[in-house]
């Protein structure tokens, strides 16, 4: 800011004072000389002119008299001094030439004013030196006869220091104005006396609003009015406030967070006038602090949420949405489950606020992602939704959990496991808009509840497989121990108590010696020299219970081993095999009777059957031509049935043998073709007693089959024979083939078939379905059943496809290259 | 005429058998058991003996063997007649070395055709 020349203003030393203090003098000498005489006068008037010119000569003071051109006529050496310009090079210039050029419009017009006959007082230029550089000069000069006298002052230092306290000042006004702080002072009411334009633009004042008319409670949030109140008294009397905290109202309401100290300015008699007041905008100190305190409530939920005790992940669930709720400021909210896969809803938790927001509380059904409205936003973005708009809110509204509670605003976020999307938590109606710290909050709560729910449950896996297992270890019939390095008892069930008396507390810490008989420690088996300790040991031992029975277990025995490979114990499953062994025993023996008996039997029937056989067959040839026709027919009736009797006695002895698993199987390449052939033509002549054909359907390059010859002689001949015995007519059909590994025969014929029902039976032993043995068709009833046994042990399999009236179809299959059982 | 020794031990079959023998021209002995049934073969110097193996005083194999180790009787050709089944004692009667092995009830055709068989074998030796 500049200053203008030329303008007038009170001063205490001038032209005024000069002229104050000579010209009324020099008028009352100069009427006092007249008085005296003229010479008296003349004489006096020279001593005062000297006198005169010598305070003239004297004076610091810039004296001139110019006349109304503005040219010098006489001029004081102070003049020289001051300017450094000579006398004569002043005379014969003008005033004006020695102006500063920014001065001259000013200084024309003092002339002009001095010209009209009047005075200037306190006019104030500047005029060149000799040097180039210009002074201030403050003139009076009064204009008188033509001429002007004029007295000027040096005031250059003293307008230095006013230029340098007016600039001073507009750069204290302008620091003052635009501080980065607001300034203001009040009175002792608490009025606005001042206040400075950053202040006035947090506020959105103007400074005319403000001024002089509002107090400064006027313009604080009721929350902090109390602070005013206390702190504004003590303020007025200590003189000074410091770090105050106010909470401000802007003119569009909305809050300014301020911290303000200040101090007082008191007159002389220590009185109040005002204070000198600093005020600080901290909404962002406030809202860092915010964040922190957010911060520290989401840590303190966090912490209390890893440290919450919940039964299950439900609890788990339903604590952390209040701790949500609470932590981002909401009134209700929501957790739900999300199946990616399935791309479905479940609502998992929800806020258990009032009555009216309780309205939420749909069951648990599952709600498809694509019904969903607002709360699906979340999954269908994959990212954070905060609405605060209704309208917009009213847009997205659609099915789900908004039901009739009303929704002001919500704040959606997805929780995600790695890069699935597991649950959506919302929630709504915060007082205020939701921001992103309310959504960083969110977030990473949720993030970290997740892994809590994540870790519970993997947990409650744990525990229910524990459980199970446990209960697996209570209930199983099978003794379960579990034996220390030291061969002590760890653990012992039921089912330990059971087979061997001792009850679990009994046991427990007993070294295993005490179940086993004296001299029977250490076990024969393991590693460790007593107990088992390599994998899956199975051994049987004799074992003593409490009751000093001896009983005889099936152990199996696995060592426990850590992770690191160290052991730290054996577990053991032990079950009480005495009754079993004795069961086996007694069925061996059993069976073993059995078979000598069919033996025996068998042999002592054959015996007298061949006595029979024979003596009918010499009787026959000794009779032959003597006897009737009647007594020959009862001859081969006899003969017939001795065969059959001889028949059946073979099959009974073939089968208990296979069935007592004492035929070895004689293995071989053979031809199958072959052996179908002399099958064929054996049974040829059975076959041509019932007037039937025996005909081959042979696959020509049939790989050779390992197999029994003779046995599958026997199955051949048993097939081809059940064949003939059951047809009437027509024929009976052999085929053979091979398809990759395996040999297949079918022997059908046009017989009477067999029913579906009977299919099944038809491999059991002494068997023979209805209408066959209304045939009386002289089986045993053991073909079959030798034949499956048979072919089984190649490794083969055998089936019938039959229908009744229709025919019968006996297949076998044999691996080539057999791999017999 | 060839001579062949029955050693049986059930006289009903001894008899039919002995019949057919008769019948065909040959000419039969007879012994009830293992052991006479030996020392009837060494004696008599059968041209084939036909042998049950479930006998007293013995057994048929123990007959079989003591027959194989005797000079005079080592080479004459033995059929085996038996109702037994058994399959490791037939094994073991086979090894020790029989010329036919048939099971009754028997076919006497069969029989017949296997004893002019074996004889007609041996007569050129």
């Amino acid at each position: 800011m500049t200053r203008k020349t030329g303008r007038s203003r009170t001063s205490p030393i001038g032209i005024a004072g000069l002229l104050a203090a000579f010209l009324p003098a020099v008028s009352v000498r100069l009427r006092r000389a007249a008085r005296n005489g003229l010479r008296e006068k003349a004489r006096a008037l020279r001593l005062r002119t000297e006198e005169l010119d010598r305070f003239f000569d004297l004076s610091s003071d810039l004296l001139c008299i110019a006349d109304e051109s503005g040219r010098f006529r006489r001029l004081n050496p102070a003049w020289e001094k001051t300017l450094g310009t000579s006398r004569e090079e002043l005379l014969a210039g003008r005033l004006l030439d020695f102006i500063h050029p920014d001065d001259v419009d000013n200084t024309a017009w003092a002339i002009g004013q001095l010209t009209a006959q009047k005075e200037v007082v306190n006019f104030v230029n500047r005029c060149r030196c000799q040097d180039g550089t210009y002074r201030w000069l403050e003139w009076r000069a009064v204009p008188s006869g033509g001429f002007f006298y004029a007295a000027a002052r040096d005031v250059t230092d003293r307008e230095q220091i006013e230029t340098a306290l007016w600039e001073s000042a507009a750069e204290i006004m302008d620091l003052y104005n635009n501080a980065p702080c607001g300034y203001h002072s009040l009175d002792a009411d608490g009025v606005f006396l001042r206040i400075n334009d950053t202040e006035l633009s947090w506020l959105g004042y103007s400074r005319d609003e403000v001024v002089g008319k509002k107090r400064f409670p006027d313009l604080l949030a009721p929350g902090s009015l109390q602070v005013f109140e206390e702190s504004f008294p003590r303020f007025k009397q200590s003189g000074w406030a410091q770090n105050l905290e106010f909470e401000m109202v802007r003119k569009d309401g909305s809050a300014l967070p301020v911290l303000m100290s200040a101090t007082a300015v008191s007159d002389a008699e220590g009185r109040y006038v005002m204070s000198r007041s600093t005020v600080f905008d901290v909404t962002d100190r406030k809202r860092a602090e915010e964040q922190i305190r957010l911060n520290e409530l989401r840590l303190e939920s966090m912490v209390r949420i890893a440290q919450y005790r919940a039964h299950d992940v439900q609890a788990l669930l339903d604590y952390a949405l209040d701790e949500a709720i609470t932590l981002t400021g909401s009134t209700i909210g929501y957790i739900y489950d999300y199946d990616q896969d399935l791309s479905e809803f479940r609502l998992s938790s929800w806020s258990k606020g009032g009555a009216r927001d309780s309205a939420v509380t749909a069951p648990r059904t599952a709600h498809p992602l694509e019904t969903t409205g607002l709360w699906g936003e979340a999954v269908r973005q994959r990212r954070p939704i905060v609405v605060n708009d209704d309208r917009a809110l009213h847009a997205l509204k659609r099915g789900g959990p908004d039901g009739q509670v009303q929704i002001r605003r919500l704040m959606t976020v997805p929780v995600l496991d790695g890069d699935r999307i597991v649950a959506v938590i919302g929630v709504a109606n915060k007082d205020s808009d939701y921001d992103p710290s309310d959504v960083r909050q969110l977030v990473l709560l949720m993030d970290s509840v997740w892994r809590v729910v994540e870790r519970k449950n993997a947990d409650e896996v744990l525990r229910q497989s524990e459980q199970r297992l446990n209960l697996l270890i209570q209930q199983t019939p099978l003794a379960v121990i579990e034996w220390d390095n030291d061969s002590r008892v760890a653990r012992w069930n039921p089912a330990a108590e059971r087979v061997f008396g001792y009850t679990a507390d009994e046991a427990v810490g007993r070294h295993g010696s005490f179940i086993v008989p004296d001299g029977g420690w250490p076990l024969p088996e393991g590693d460790r020299g007593d107990l088992p300790t390599s994998g899956g040991a199975r051994s049987i031992l004799e074992n003593v219970t409490k009751d000093g029975r001896t009983i005889l277990c099936e152990w199996h025995s696995t060592p426990l081993t850590t992770e690191d490979g160290d052991l730290i114990g054996v577990a053991a499953l032990a079950s009480d095999i005495t009754e079993l062994r004795k069961a086996e025993r007694e069925m061996k023996e059993t069976l073993e009777i059995k078979s000598q008996f069919i033996s025996t039997v068998s042999h002592e029937l054959r015996t007298p059957l061949t006595a029979i056989k024979e003596s009918i067959e010499i009787v026959r040839e000794e009779t032959a031509g003597t006897l009737t026709a009647e007594a020959e027919d009862f001859l081969d009736v006899a003969r017939r049935n001795i065969d059959r009797l001889a028949r059946l006695i073979h099959n009974v002895l073939t089968f208990q043998r296979l069935e007592a698993g004492n035929v070895r199987l004689d293995l071989g390449p053979q031809d199958l073709n072959e052996i179908v052939r002399e099958v064929a033509a054996a049974m040829n002549p059975l076959a041509a007693q019932k007037e039937l054909e025996v005909s081959l359907a042979l696959e020509e390059t049939l790989p050779r089959v390992e197999c029994d010859r003779d046995q599958i002689t026997q199955v051949l001949t048993n097939l081809i024979g059940n064949a003939i015995k059951f047809s009437d007519r027509g024929r009976v059909l052999v085929a053979t083939g091979a398809s990759d590994d395996r040999f297949m025969a079918t022997v059908t014929d046009t017989g009477c078939g067999i029913s579906q029902e009977d299919l099944p039976r038809l491999f059991q032993k002494f068997r023979q379905l209805g209408p066959w043995d209304a045939r009386a068709a002289g089986g045993s009833g053991l073909g079959l059943a030798i034949s499956k046994e048979i072919v089984e042990r190649h490794g083969g399999s055998i089936w019938v496809e039959s229908a009744l009236g229709e025919g019968t179809a006996v297949r076998f299959v044999l691996p080539i290259g057999v791999d017999a059982g | 005429m060839s001579k062949i020794l029955i050693i049986e031990d059930e006289p009903d079959i001894a008899k039919v058998v002995r019949k057919r023998l008769m019948d065909h021209d040959y000419e039969a002995i007879c012994a009830p058991d293992g052991y006479s049934g030996v020392q009837l073969a060494r004696k008599e110097a059968p041209d084939l003996i036909i042998l049950d193996l479930m006998l007293p005083a013995g057994g048929g194999l123990n007959a079989l063997q003591n027959l194989r180790l005797s000079p005079k009787t080592q080479l004459t050709p033995v059929i085996v007649l038996t109702g037994m089944q058994d399959a490791e004692y037939k094994k073991k009667v086979l090894d020790e070395g029989v010329d036919a092995y048939l099971e009754k009830p028997f076919e006497s055709k069969a029989l017949l055709r296997t004893i002019g068989y074996l004889l007609k074998q041996k007569k050129p030796s």
